[in-house]
């Protein structure tokens, strides 16, 4: 009965452990969600492969390519980060918002996505920054876009030898504004919807945009990009009646739940509210400041 | 009244501090005994069945493994309001949760792993699971067979046999069906109050220990003397040896009154004759243990053209869940329903209703939160319509001192204008305001318990000249050991620092009823206080043999026996003591108060003997920012003003209050337990929402002091107020910014939503 | 089973323990340190709170053996045994214990928050007490003992 656990050197021997045990074991990153399926018996896994020793995972790297932030990292050091307020302030902005202090102290951004829990306050954040999760197995690797990552309730496309190394961001365009806007009764809480918006200047006309993203959580099975929303952005000028007819074609995107948080309408309700105030808000940080920061 | 008192009224750090914030304090889940094992329930995973048969071989095979089922405990129904429950379900189950085996082992993990291991046979019974439809004809009965009662219940006791209606009762005076023929407006509106969570932060947990012929149960409870009388009866043994001691106690409100863990460990403890521990999971909390006990409360009010409320008929219909521990709540609205108003005719009738659904229990406020948000909203809906400021209208109708009160008693001792006035200054009532901010009152109180109130207090000379209170009422989080210290010093001429308290141990600890109803300062108060006189009475008799001074010439003050005859009198209380101690006998001052009619003070009714001093009164007002797209309620600011006789510890006090109203404001805006088909469906604080740190509004409490003549210094109980008047002062705040009335609890944001589209909807907009 | 060589508010230890053992379970069963307290045991009331290396963290989602070479400091370890220290005196004063249950866990929260923050705003106390539930207080006597704290008081 008693679980067993792994500690590995180095991302090698994990990956053997999770070949070897498939199944049977699990990862474990943060544990702030995962020890609390266990403690409650809603998993029961015979061996943990103990993530923390890995150094492959840890760090962010800028280079010319992008942003690389390894899967350890902490909502902490997202928030701590100088690198990623400057370069994708949207990630920390979001991060500040994930759950607890004790949990953001030891909660981490590859076990949020992995976790995949409705209502988690990255992955809307890590859509609209078009990030790709770099996977790993003992064989190969593979690289696949966030917006392919998810694939259900507490569900991703991670295979049982795999493991989530790391997160990569391309360098946002010049002058890019990001906004996530968390909708809940207290901050600490899942969102019910949490928005997050990407948008990218014209650099011409006031307003004008050359591209938006726009990622949702809470709203669906899994987070999303609100994608005819952001075609029908393309090459708009963002005032107040674009934005609230992007909020309402955002709220047709989704598939919203019911639980004991927020009925499906609700959602629905409020994603075109928070897609439209996401968007005010991008544009009014362009305006203030001549340019956005994502 | 000039206050020359010295420790009462100072805001004294209570006793018992230290080892709280220190991590030293012992509380439920933290007691342990050599060789103890630990207990785990199997619990019914059905709202209603009959149970076939129940298999524990293979659970029982588990080396050191006890396993019982309702085979192997005393064949005996309990309950501190109707006996309608057994150790183990018996037959049938009635709820989802209800404890059907138990398993003891050396770690929770092998508990569990034995749990695994019993099958249980059921067959599905129809289910009901609310109140409108169990109290139908032809419903499916949740037990076959009503009660009996207990004794003190018995003579108010009113089951409809062969239905799910386990009390109905009913009062009324005046003829309230022409007087409501009479009046200018009537007005008629139903309201739903949700099912909250005591939501304590310490779980339930019990450590049992039957040793050859006694038995030992540390426990956090609110109730030590009736939790042993009934687990006394239960086991059949002397309530001399059954000891029941409190370990510190992490919250109550209600909810650690009645027995949910004792009987089991006690009967896995005799199993195994090894002390057995339990602690229930955070989510036993939510589906097992107990919630409030909801209402529906359908209020009409008769008004004159002028604003005066001339009758009032009041229905409750109450959902008890499958055990009727909403009997206590369901009765009290019967006195408090009314809320504190002026009215000539008045029915106030009430039924409590059983389903298959965890029970609704006490919970802080007993009853009153359910219809204060019923009339308490009316109040605001019928300003509107008579055109007058919801203020004046309450300031026009409320209790005054000499007027008759719901229960026909005269008013005495309030000071509920002065709360309603001072709220409302302190909110800005009538201020300029931005059009998404809203303002709303409430008023509200609450009658004291009215039988076996019944408390006692030892207060011992220590041989230094310190004192020792012995009191058996529950320190349960409320402050009340601070105060206990506080009266006896203050009698005693001692510091508070020179007076220490025992928890409650019925081994050791004199009777008390316990703690509930805010009850303990007035009544546990009081016996103190007058076992404190006795004790200094005593002193002073040694005193005065040793100084050959009569005893009415001296007195007790800093720690000496003085004399205001003899200003070169200065004894110190320790030389006294040893002489009492060494050739006299220590000093046991004894104090005894409560019971029905025992108020030698008081000039009452002399028809009444009911008469029960102590109505606790109370005005809030709240300020909230209302985002209409969300339905977000935002509250900014609270004001909560209580009539608390005599502030004895404004620490103890204004925390009493704030956090009363912070409870109320989960109560009002998201705390509701969740069902589906009879199952819980947000069992843990991720889905049952308590207010956290980063919802507090900024609130100001006010102490009023219209001082109580029966109570210790004046003072009155504040346990429970706080939480009642937030609800529908939000909702009247609501109600200011988006026009729409919500009727039913919570007010969280999607129903706000709703109701302003519903509104929309009608105004064809 | 593991043997876990722990450093507990100074003090090293060594403790048998199953290799998945939380450190609440650590604290609480295997070394008698019953001042982190067992409230939810799914992150959500903050009772178990303790520091590591500083950080506040809730103890019922922390792995013990990860705790090894760190400073584990606990509730038990404020003060000098007999004395409190300040900010626990505070929290008496202030009237912000009154059950109790969550104090340990709230006192470890603001110990963490004080010594990144040492004179915080109210709404950066509140933010910094978003992973400790309470429902006694209101809270609001807990907020004025560390702002209180952080005045020098």
């Amino acid at each position: 009965m008693e679980c067993k656990l792994i500690r590995p050197a180095d991302l090698d021997e994990a990956l053997a452990a999770r070949e070897q045990y498939t199944h049977d074991a699990l990862p474990i990153a943060g544990g702030q969600s995962l020890l609390v399926m266990m403690r409650n018996r809603l998993v029961a896994p015979a061996a943990l492969i103990d993530l923390e020793p890995i150094e492959a995972l840890r760090g962010v790297e800028v280079s010319s390519a992008g942003i690389s932030i390894g899967a350890m990292n902490t909502c902490r050091q997202l928030i701590a980060s100088p690198v990623l307020g400057e370069e994708v302030g949207v990630l920390p902005v979001a991060a500040r918002q994930v759950s607890s202090t004790a949990v953001r102290n030891l909660g981490t951004i590859g076990g949020n996505v992995c976790h995949n829990e409705p209502g988690a306050d990255l992955p809307p954040a890590l859509l609209a920054l078009n990030a790709r999760a770099a996977v790993r197995r003992r064989a190969n690797a593979r690289e696949v876009p966030l917006a392919e990552f998810f694939t259900g309730y507490f569900e991703t496309v991670l295979e049982p030898d795999e493991i989530l190394c790391r997160i990569d961001i391309e360098h946002p365009p010049a002058g890019a504004a990001g906004v996530y806007l968390k909708h809940a009764i207290s901050p600490e809480d899942l969102a019910m919807v949490g928005v997050a918006a990407v948008v990218v200047p014209d650099g011409k006309q006031t307003g004008g945009v050359a591209e938006v993203r726009i990622g949702i959580g809470g709203a669906a099975p899994v987070p999303l990009r609100a994608a005819r929303t952001e075609a029908a952005l393309k090459g708009a000028v963002l005032d107040a009646e674009t934005a609230r007819a992007a909020g309402e074609t955002a709220a047709t995107e989704v598939d919203p739940p019911s639980d004991p948080h927020a009925g499906a309408d609700y959602r629905r309700k409020m994603v075109s509210v928070f897609v439209r105030r996401a968007l005010l808000q991008a544009a009014r940080q362009i305006e203030e400041n001549g340019h956005g920061a994502a | 009244m000039a206050d020359d008192y010295r420790v009462i009224g100072t805001p004294v750090v209570r006793p018992d501090g230290a080892e709280m914030i220190s991590g030293q304090a012992v509380y439920g889940p933290d007691v342990t005994q050599p060789g103890m094992l630990w207990g785990k329930i199997l619990r019914s995973p059905l709202p209603h069945a009959r149970i076939r048969s129940i298999d524990v071989e293979k659970a029982r095979a588990l080396p050191g493994v006890t396993v019982i089922t309702a085979r192997d405990v005393p064949d005996r129904r309990y309950g501190y309001a109707i006996e309608d429950e057994q150790i183990f379900a018996v037959d049938k189950v009635r709820y989802v949760g209800e404890p059907v085996a138990a398993a003891a082992a050396p770690d929770e993990e092998r508990a569990l792993e034995a749990l695994s291991l019993i099958t249980v046979d059921y067959e599905e019974l129809p289910a009901v699971f609310t109140a409108a439809e169990a109290a139908r004809d032809g419903a499916p009965l949740v037990h076959d067979e009503l009660g009996p009662a207990r004794s003190v219940y018995l003579a108010s006791w009113n089951p409809v046999h062969g239905t799910n209606i386990i009390h109905q009762a009913s009062h009324h005076r005046g003829d309230v069906d022409a007087a409501l023929a009479r009046a200018d407006y009537v007005f008629e509106d139903t309201f739903h109050a949700s099912q909250i969570h005591h939501s304590y932060m310490e779980p339930h947990a019990t450590l049992a220990a039957a040793r050859s012929n006694a038995v030992t149960v540390w426990t956090c409870s609110q109730e030590v003397f009736q939790l042993r009388t009934l687990l006394a009866g239960l086991f059949a043994i002397p309530e001399s040896r059954m000891r029941v001691i409190n370990t510190k106690v992490g919250g109550g409100f209600g909810g650690k009154i009645e027995p949910r863990l004792e009987p089991v460990a006690v009967a896995l403890s005799v199993h195994s004759r090894k002390p057995v521990k339990i602690v229930m999971t955070r989510a036993e909390e939510f589906t097992a243990a107990a919630g409030s006990t909801p209402a529906t409360v359908t209020v009409k009010t008769g008004v004159t053209k002028d604003g005066t409320l001339t009758v009032r008929d009041i229905d409750f219909l109450w959902d008890t869940g499958a055990h009727a521990e909403g009997l206590p709540p369901s009765n009290r609205a019967m006195k408090d329903g009314n809320g504190p108003y002026r009215v000539h005719d008045l029915r106030i009738s009430s039924t409590l209703v059983y389903t298959n659904k965890m029970r609704g229990t006490q919970l802080r406020g007993l009853g009153v939160p359910e219809g204060a948000f019923a009339i308490e909203s009316q109040m605001d809906m019928i300003a509107e319509r008579l055109g007058m400021d919801p203020l004046e209208l309450r300031l026009k109708n409320i209790l005054e001192e000499g007027d008759i009160n719901s229960i026909d008693d005269v008013v005495q001792s309030i000071g509920l204008r002065e709360c309603l006035v001072s709220v409302a200054k302190e909110i800005g009532w009538g201020e300029p305001k931005p059009a998404n901010v809203g303002r709303g009152l409430s008023v509200i109180a609450k009658s004291p318990t009215t039988h076996s109130s019944i408390s006692s207090a030892y207060v011992q000379f220590n041989e230094d000249g310190s004192a020792q209170v012995l009191v058996g009422a529950s320190e349960i989080g409320q402050g009340m050991s601070v105060v206990m210290c506080q009266i006896a010093a203050e009698v005693l001429g001692l510091p508070v620092e020179a007076v220490g308290i025992a928890s409650a141990d019925t081994g050791t600890t004199p009777y008390d009823r316990g703690t509930f109803s805010s009850r303990v300062t007035f009544y546990t108060g009081m016996a103190v206080k007058l076992a404190a006189e006795d004790a200094r009475k005593q002193l002073l008799e040694v005193a005065s043999r040793m100084v050959e001074i009569p005893q009415d010439d001296l007195a007790a003050a800093e720690e000496r026996v003085v004399s205001p005859a003899h200003p070169e009198l200065s004894l110190p209380f320790r030389e006294v003591l040893e002489r009492a101690h060494s050739y006299e006998r220590p000093i046991l001052g004894r104090g005894t108060y409560g019971g029905k009619g025992d108020y030698p003070t008081l000039p009452h009714k002399a028809q009444r003997k009911e008469y029960v001093p102590g109505w606790k009164y109370a005005a809030q007002a709240v300020e909230a920012e209302i985002d209409e797209e969300t339905g977000i309620v935002r509250v900014r600011r609270i004001a909560s003003a209580h009539d608390v006789g005599k502030s004895l510890n404004p620490v103890s006090v204004d925390g009493q209050i704030i956090g009363g109203v912070v409870m109320g404001l989960g109560y009002a805006l998201h705390e509701r337990l969740q069902f589906d088909q009879g199952r819980i469906v947000n069992p843990s604080f991720m889905d049952y929402k308590i207010p956290s740190s980063q919802e507090i509004p900024e609130i100001k409490p006010i102490a009023v002091e219209v001082p109580l003549p029966e109570g210790p210094f004046g003072a009155k109980g504040i346990g429970e107020l706080a939480i009642v008047g937030i609800a529908p002062a939000i909702g009247n705040a609501i109600h200011e910014v988006l026009g729409v009335r919500l009727k039913e609890l919570p007010l969280h944001p999607e129903r706000v939503l709703d109701a302003v589209e519903s509104q929309r909807k009608r105004n064809g907009g | 089973m593991a043997l876990l060589e722990l450093k507990v508010n100074g003090q090293e230890v060594r403790v048998e323990a199953p290799d998945t053992a939380l450190l609440l379970d650590v604290l609480r069963e295997r070394l008698a340190l019953t001042g982190a307290k067992r409230g939810c045991e799914t992150s959500h009331c903050g009772c178990c709170t303790v520091r590591v290396d500083g950080m506040a963290v809730h103890s019922c989602v922390v792995l013990a053996v990860r705790c090894e070479g760190k400073a584990i400091a606990t509730v038990e370890g404020c003060g000098d045994g007999m004395e409190l220290d300040r900010l626990q005196r505070l929290f008496l004063e202030h009237g912000a214990v009154q059950c109790g249950y969550c104090g340990p866990g709230m006192l470890m929260a603001a110990q963490a928050l004080l010594e990144q923050n040492p004179a915080p705003t109210l709404d950066e106390v509140k933010k910094g007490l978003d992973g400790n539930l309470c429902r006694c207080t209101g809270y609001t006597p807990i907020f004025d003992a560390i702002l209180a704290y952080g005045r020098g008081e």
